[in-house]
């Protein structure tokens, strides 16, 4: 939060001669690299773990190529169980959980991620932190007034579990859209922003649970259905996050220095160049929808 | 045989009184006759002898010269050449007096020094400028600059407009030793750069070493920027000021008794958000915005009796920028300081200076219900005595120290919410810093010359406080996690680092005209001053060497020629060639959070710098045009294990080409005209290459995890300035300055940088970020009184 308004002074330019310009140019093509994207949770819906190749940084996103033909499991170290994922194609690994079999993810459990492609192993290591439950979700009447429209909003009731180091993702969905810009990334600490706010077992802050869930120039219309998922995650995953939201709007006066997001995914040779990017990270989620009157 | 013995003793007693009576030393003040203000770096010449002296930072002199017949020549600068011939046979005192220069008001000259000083003095790597000299630069916004001036000279560079530090000679910008009046400066300008906190009208002198530093100077590796500001007018009162576009300033100084005492105050006053105020009312993020920064300063200074000089000094600057109502950022320096000149005997001058100073700094965003405050503060204290004994025709001693107790209050953050209000602040931390000195300049027969000299600096990290300790992470380059911190009582010493630092200048006269000179010195820095940033900002953090951080150092090696041409050395030319080695640079990993952080010891690395250049400088000193052009080709890199692989990379501020052309004419009576020219290689930058997706976001990444990959362009700009006397009578001088800042509106960019194209969020896009974009014009009025 404090990059977001450090970045919206700075362009609020005092000489008002200061602009921004597009630029072309040229940049030197680097080899592509494995991503490997496995948020995974222990929600009823399947599971999918992406893997894909780079792209040079000015083609389309869309472009991106998925992997086919890896091995992928998750490995529940806690009781040796082997969670294995298929091959759906594309680039998508799934997992169909099932309460009946008992293969499901569950909370307190430490994983670790194993993916084999070709030659190279990757792995990865997560726990299953416990999640704060939502309990409930109230609708907020606004009136008109400065940055925001008159209108209905959505504010999230939940509070931060006892005892420090609790992390969660909030993640708000529209009509079933996840809110996915890097400016909506919806992150907690102890129910704050860091550790350095010292709290712990409070109800999420006001930005948290009540301004990054809306879009105040654009209030919720009848009939809308909100969900509002909250995933526990683990510490690094919210410097994860931090260091994403860094390089995606580092800009102006006071931009940083660019540099590589790190990921927590390696492969087992150390010595080897080939290196995953992307991230693995397991929640238990708690959820609670709300439709719009 | 005892009448043999007799005349022996007598023979030995008449030659040692004979040789004794041989030598004399004639010592004191050179000072102007207008105001009793003296005068730096006059230049004493005893013509019968050739022997030469300068006056030092207080206009003391000091020369041994044979006895009898003594032809004095006293010049300095802008000022007529006082000649004094007398008989003297016993050490002498004698204050002279020196007239303006009256050629001064008519012709211009940059010209600011002592005729061939370049290449008489063992000085190197050394640019002098007077407030003159400062004056007839042309000036960003119609305002003339110190900073700015400086950043026209071979060696020195920037990393473009918004940039509150320079660089010289491949050091950051936290090597750089700026002093005003004794005491230090850790944040030397206003506005993000655009102004330093120096009013030229006060200036007196301004001298930057960039190499061959003495050994009275320590504490930061590449440069130092020594400010003397004026005394004050000892026979009358008189002031000056101007109205600028962006701030308008004055000054008035004064006899207190007069011809013993007297005073200065100056101040300074920028009201930019007044002006913009009517742009902005229609935006309502920024209505509010305030913008404006002020310099208050004051100085007195007591002649007692004939050996004693006392001087006070006060400084205090504030600068206040705040976006709308939601963000602001405050920042300051305060300076109070005490000096005593004593002159023990004609051969003996001591300084001995107290100071105190404060450097804070503030951040605000929110309002009244929601806001978080962070405040910090660096606060020195100081005592520093320094000597200079003038030995014989043939030494110079100076030997002295200084003593500085160092307070950091790196945080303390107050965050309001509805839930209440939470406090919370990083450990101060202390620190004391201690260095003694010993010197001598020793003449070699007519034509070498040579300094050396030893400088011992300590630094004890000190507590109340804490220790930490970090674990050593998976890979080089990841963030060190915290482990364990160790709590130390007050004044307990938490790390202890010394440093011998020699210090060597040779000079060798190859005749009246050039000289060679070759220096090496060693210097140790103590204080850091982080940042992650591109541009130096306010919020940079500095921080004491710790168990952790251990002091840099540097090693430079420094090899020139300079010579002098055409009649009355009108012309002055130097070439010079560098080689520094740096020792303990500070570098961040990749994502370092230096904000607000206990732990931010974890996200540092260190490593070893180079840099490398050579300079080569041509100065015209007389005539109706006067400038200089200055032209730098120059390397500065750095290897970090845990960046960039492992392998040199380009600094943040490596620049190959820097050409400087700094010109001003003498039209006629009325006009005088400046221009400058400026043309800089561009800055590196980090690019990346590829492009991956994670949970529905775009990454860039560097595949080869390189640092610095890049070029921004280069940087380019044009500037003019024309001034025009107004009104020029006894009781009242006025000039109006108009300028143009980036005549042909070139839109250097600061930084590259990505960020999603408008037209397609899914795609990103290459961003120049330009700080000034346009031309600038400019007007002030400018008086004297």
């Amino acid at each position: 939060m404090m990059r977001k308004i450090t970045t919206l002074a700075v362009c609020a330019s005092l000489l008002l001669t200061a602009c921004e310009r597009p630029y072309d140019i040229k940049l030197a093509d680097g080899m592509p690299q494995y991503t490997i994207d496995a948020f995974v949770n222990n929600s009823d819906s399947i599971q999918t773990i992406r893997i894909t190749r780079s792209i040079t940084f000015n083609a389309d996103p869309n472009t991106i190529p998925g992997v086919e033909g890896a091995q992928v499991a998750l490995i529940d170290s806690t009781d040796f169980r082997i969670h294995l994922f298929n091959d759906g194609g594309k680039g998508n690994y799934t997992f169909t959980p099932s309460r009946s079999s008992g293969d499901t993810f569950r909370v307190g459990h430490q994983y670790v991620l194993a993916v084999i492609i070709g030659s190279d192993t990757f792995i990865s290591g997560s726990t299953m932190n416990p999640t704060a439950a939502v309990d409930s979700l109230s609708l907020v009447k606004e009136e008109d007034r400065l940055g925001l429209k008159a209108g209905q909003y959505v504010e999230l009731n939940a509070v931060d579990l006892p005892g420090r180091g609790n992390c969660y993702w909030i993640k708000t969905f529209v009509n079933g859209t996840l809110r996915n810009k890097v400016t909506e990334l919806n992150l907690a600490y102890d129910g704050a922003f860091s550790p350095n706010a010292g709290s712990d077992g409070i109800p999420f802050i006001v930005p948290i649970r009540y301004v990054a869930l809306n879009d105040f120039q654009k209030p919720y219309k009848s009939g809308d259905r909100i969900r509002v998922e909250i995933h526990s995650v683990t510490p690094e995953t919210l410097y994860f996050f931090a260091e994403v939201q860094q390089q995606l709007l580092n800009a102006g006066l006071f931009a940083t220095i660019p540099a590589n997001v790190k990921s927590n995914v390696f492969n087992l040779n150390t010595k080897s160049p080939v290196k995953a990017n992307g991230f693995f990270c397991m929640s238990a989620v708690s959820s609670e929808s709300i439709v719009i009157p | 045989m005892s009448s043999f013995r007799i005349l022996l003793l007598f023979l030995l007693f008449f030659s040692l009184t004979a040789l004794k009576s041989q030598n004399i030393t004639i010592s004191g003040y050179v000072r102007e006759a207008s105001s009793g203000e003296e005068i730096i770096n006059a230049q004493v010449i005893e013509d019968n002898s050739r022997k030469a002296v300068t006056t030092n930072a207080y206009g003391f002199f000091s020369l041994t010269v044979p006895g009898g017949r003594i032809n004095l020549l006293v010049s300095s600068g802008g000022f007529d050449t006082r000649e004094l011939g007398f008989t003297c046979n016993k050490d002498t005192t004698m204050d002279v007096e020196l007239i303006k220069s009256s050629l001064q008001l008519e012709t211009v000259t940059i010209k600011s020094r002592s005729k061939q000083d370049n290449v008489r003095k063992i000085d190197m790597s050394t640019n002098r400028l007077s407030g003159q000299a400062i004056k007839k630069i042309p000036a960003f916004l119609g305002e003339v600059d110190v900073v700015r001036s400086i950043q026209l000279l071979p060696g020195v560079s920037t990393v473009g407009e918004g940039s509150s530090g320079f660089n010289v000679r491949g050091g950051s910008t936290d090597q750089n030793l700026i002093l005003l009046d004794e005491a230090p400066v850790f944040n030397s300008s206003h506005l993000f750069g655009f102004f330093s906190i120096f009013n030229p009208d006060v200036v007196k002198d301004v001298q930057l070493i960039k190499g061959g530093i003495s050994a009275n100077y320590g504490g930061r590796l590449s440069s130092v920027v020594d400010v003397r500001s004026k005394d004050g007018n000892k026979k009358e009162v008189q002031g000056s000021g101007g109205i600028g576009t962006i701030f308008s300033r004055l000054n008035v100084e004064g006899p207190l008794i007069k011809n013993k005492a007297s005073f200065i105050v100056a101040a300074r006053r920028s009201y930019i958000d007044v002006l913009a105020k009517p742009f902005l009312l229609n935006n309502k993020d920024l209505k509010d915005s305030r913008f404006n920064f002020y310099d208050l300063s004051g100085k007195m200074n007591f002649t007692l009796g004939k050996k004693d000089r006392l001087y006070i000094a006060g400084y205090k600057g504030n600068d206040v920028f705040g976006a709308g109502t939601q963000v602001k950022f405050i920042w300051g320096n305060t300076t109070l300081s005490t000096r005593w000149n004593h002159v023990y005997s004609d051969k003996l001058f001591m300084n001995l200076t107290y100071f105190y100073s404060k450097y804070d700094y503030n951040l605000g965003f929110g309002n009244r219900d929601n806001s978080f405050d962070w405040y910090s503060n660096i606060f020195n204290y100081s005592v520093k005595p320094e000597f200079t004994w003038y030995a014989n025709a043939k030494n110079t001693v100076t030997f002295g120290g200084q003593s500085t107790y160092y307070v950091f209050r790196p945080g303390r953050a107050t965050s309001k919410q509805a839930q209440g209000t939470f406090n919370f602040s990083l450990p101060d931390r202390y620190a004391w810093e201690n260095a003694l000195y010993l010197s001598n300049d020793q003449t070699l027969g007519k034509r070498w010359m040579l300094r050396y000299g030893i400088r011992w600096s300590s630094f004890d990290y000190m507590g109340k406080g804490k220790a930490y300790y970090y674990s050593e992470p998976l890979f080089t380059g990841y963030r060190r996690t915290f482990d364990s911190a160790t709590d130390f009582a007050r004044n307990k010493s938490m790390a202890f680092y010394q440093n011998w630092e020699p210090r060597l200048a040779v000079k060798y006269q190859i005749n009246s005209q050039s000289s060679l000179k070759l220096s090496y010195n060693r210097m140790a820095q103590y204080l850091h001053l982080l940042s992650n940033t591109a541009a130096s900002s306010p919020l940079d953090v500095w921080t004491p060497s710790t168990n952790n951080i251990k002091p840099q150092l540097a090693d430079q090696i420094a090899l020139g020629y300079f010579r002098n041409f055409g009649k009355n050395d009108a012309i002055e030319a130097s070439a010079e060639v560098y080689y520094k080695d740096l020792y303990n640079q500070v570098d961040y990993i990749d994502g370092a959070d230096l904000l607000l952080n206990e732990y931010l010891e974890g996200d540092l690395l260190y490593g070893t710098g180079r840099a490398y250049g050579a300079e080569f400088y041509v100065k015209k000193n007389s005539g109706k045009l006067n400038g200089w052009i200055s032209y730098t080709l120059s390397k500065s890199e750095r290897r970090v294990q845990g960046i960039n692989n492992n392998d040199w990379f380009p600094t943040r501020f490596d620049r190959l080409h820097n050409l400087y052309v700094v010109a001003s004419y003498a039209l006629n009576k009325k006009w005088d005209l400046g221009a400058s020219f400026v043309f800089s290689s561009g800055t590196p930058a980090t690019f990346p290459t590829n492009l991956y997706q994670v949970q529905g976001l775009n990454i860039p990444h560097n595949t080869f995890g390189a640092r610095n990959n890049a070029r921004n362009p280069t940087y380019n700009r044009l500037d003019f300035s024309a001034t025009m006397k107004g009104k020029q009578t006894e009781k009242w001088r006025s000039e109006w300055v108009f300028g143009v800042y980036n005549a042909y509106s070139r839109k250097n960019p600061y930084s590259v940088y990505f960020r999603s194209d408008p037209n397609d969020p899914n795609r990103f896009q290459g961003v120049k970020f330009i700080v000034v974009g346009a031309m600038i014009p400019a007007v002030s009025y400018n008086f004297n009184f």
